[in-house]
């Protein structure tokens, strides 16, 4: 006996009208929108906090700092992430408020050859020489950040995700900067400071 | 055969129409009252958490802990300002006022400065009149309402403040315990000054 002669006569759709609303209903499935994801609390807190890490530029540098840092030991170990952060708030208001700074990209590119050579050439300036550098240095990265700030997302959280991120980036930089108490260690950090002045020297010369 | 396959197809159909999704019917925090409104408050506002955990830090950073006149004068300095909420209209700018205290309290942190008693109870002052000025109720409610939610906020800062202060001072004096306590002002300081250059800029804060 055939199937189709004991199904109701309603039911005897064609299979691609069965197909179409078999579709129809998946693609019908409430879900959340997931277009916009820099709204919102949390969303404004991502955001900040993925930002920093989505510039090799921006990465280099602040790496650098902690490896700097470390390489300096204490106290340079944890004044140079403290002053960063503060200094960088600074330049992201500049940024955020549309004070005109001229020379932020070259001012970035020249960060990473310079943070990066220091940790090359184990160079020990005094503190506050370091200190300044830094502090120079963080202003452009700032800027930059706070120019580019996504007008969509939380500003609290971004700032709060933007820092954050930030301080990880110190805090990586001194982990790579603590291997120095090892013979091996301080080949590893010196050839990691060359990797970063010479990602500081391409993207001065335009080939990242 | 072809009957069993409707029967599959119309349960697969109901079993796609149960499918879970959030519900948004309730608010995060459902039968929330005056009191708790209020008590809630400086939680869920950052720069009043901000100014909190600055304050607190800075207090407790102290060997010898000595909350008793800062507290009071916090306590005080909260209330007065809380009442004042409710005869004069703040103006928008409070928050400013707030903005700039959680980056004073942030730097002092980082840069772990030792105030005199004098000037941490100035300070705790400055702090509570900053907070409780931006925190006035909107809207007209009624006065038990009113009072319910500034007597929640001030209970829950001048708690909060105590709190952290408290536990601030159990940290060990080892010197990693300082420096971490030290980078934490110093990303006090840095979010308070973004976000004060937000607010400046006339960006929405929430």
């Amino acid at each position: 006996m055939h199937s189709h002669l004991c199904a109701p006569r309603r039911f005897q759709t064609p299979p691609v009208w069965r197909k179409a609303m078999v579709l129809a209903c998946i693609l019908a499935a409430p879900c959340l929108a997931q277009a916009h994801s820099e709204t919102g609390a949390v969303g404004g807190f991502i955001s900040g906090l993925v930002h920093p890490l989505n510039g090799l530029d921006h990465i280099a540098a602040m790496v650098a700092v902690g490896i700097w840092g470390a390489f300096l030991g204490t106290p340079a170990m944890w004044l140079l992430p403290v002053i960063f952060p503060l200094v960088m708030a600074l330049g992201g208001a500049l940024g955020v408020l549309g004070v005109p700074m001229p020379g932020v990209e070259v001012g970035i590119a020249l960060s990473g050859i310079v943070l990066g050579g220091m940790v090359l050439t184990a160079a020990r300036p005094p503190l506050w020489v370091a200190s300044v550098l830094v502090a120079i240095f963080a202003i452009f990265h700032g800027y930059a950040h706070g120019v580019e700030l996504p007008h969509a997302a939380n500003a609290i959280t971004y700032a709060v995700g933007f820092v954050v991120a930030t301080g990880l980036l110190h805090l990586a930089g001194i982990a790579v900067g603590l291997l120095v108490r090892w013979r091996w260690g301080r080949v590893v950090v010196r050839a990691t400071g060359g990797v970063i002045a010479a990602t500081g020297f391409a993207f001065l010369f335009g080939f990242l | 055969m072809r009957q069993r396959c409707f029967q599959t197809l119309r349960l697969g159909l109901a079993a796609l129409f149960c499918l879970p999704g959030l519900s948004h019917a309730h608010s995060s925090v459902a039968g929330m009252n005056s009191f708790y409104g209020g008590l809630l408050h400086p939680l869920l506002t950052l720069p009043h958490m901000l100014v909190v955990l600055g304050l607190g830090i800075g207090l407790g950073q102290y060997p010898r802990l000595r909350l008793k006149i800062p507290m009071l004068a916090f306590a005080t300095g909260c209330a007065a300002a809380l009442l004042l909420t409710t005869c004069i209209a703040i103006p928008a700018v409070s928050q400013y006022g707030v903005l700039v205290v959680a980056v004073v309290c942030g730097l002092l942190v980082a840069a772990s400065v030792r105030l005199p008693l004098g000037l941490r109870a100035t300070l705790a002052a400055v702090a509570a009149i900053a907070v409780a000025l931006d925190s006035g109720v909107d809207g007209a409610p009624t006065v038990l309402a009113t009072t319910l939610t500034l007597l929640g906020t001030w209970v829950s800062t001048s708690v909060l403040v105590a709190n952290v202060a408290y536990y601030t001072s159990l940290c060990p004096q080892r010197q990693w315990v300082q420096i971490g306590l030290r980078i934490a002002g110093s990303w006090m300081a840095a979010v308070s000054v973004l976000v004060l250059a937000f607010a400046l800029k006339g960006m929405p804060l929430a």
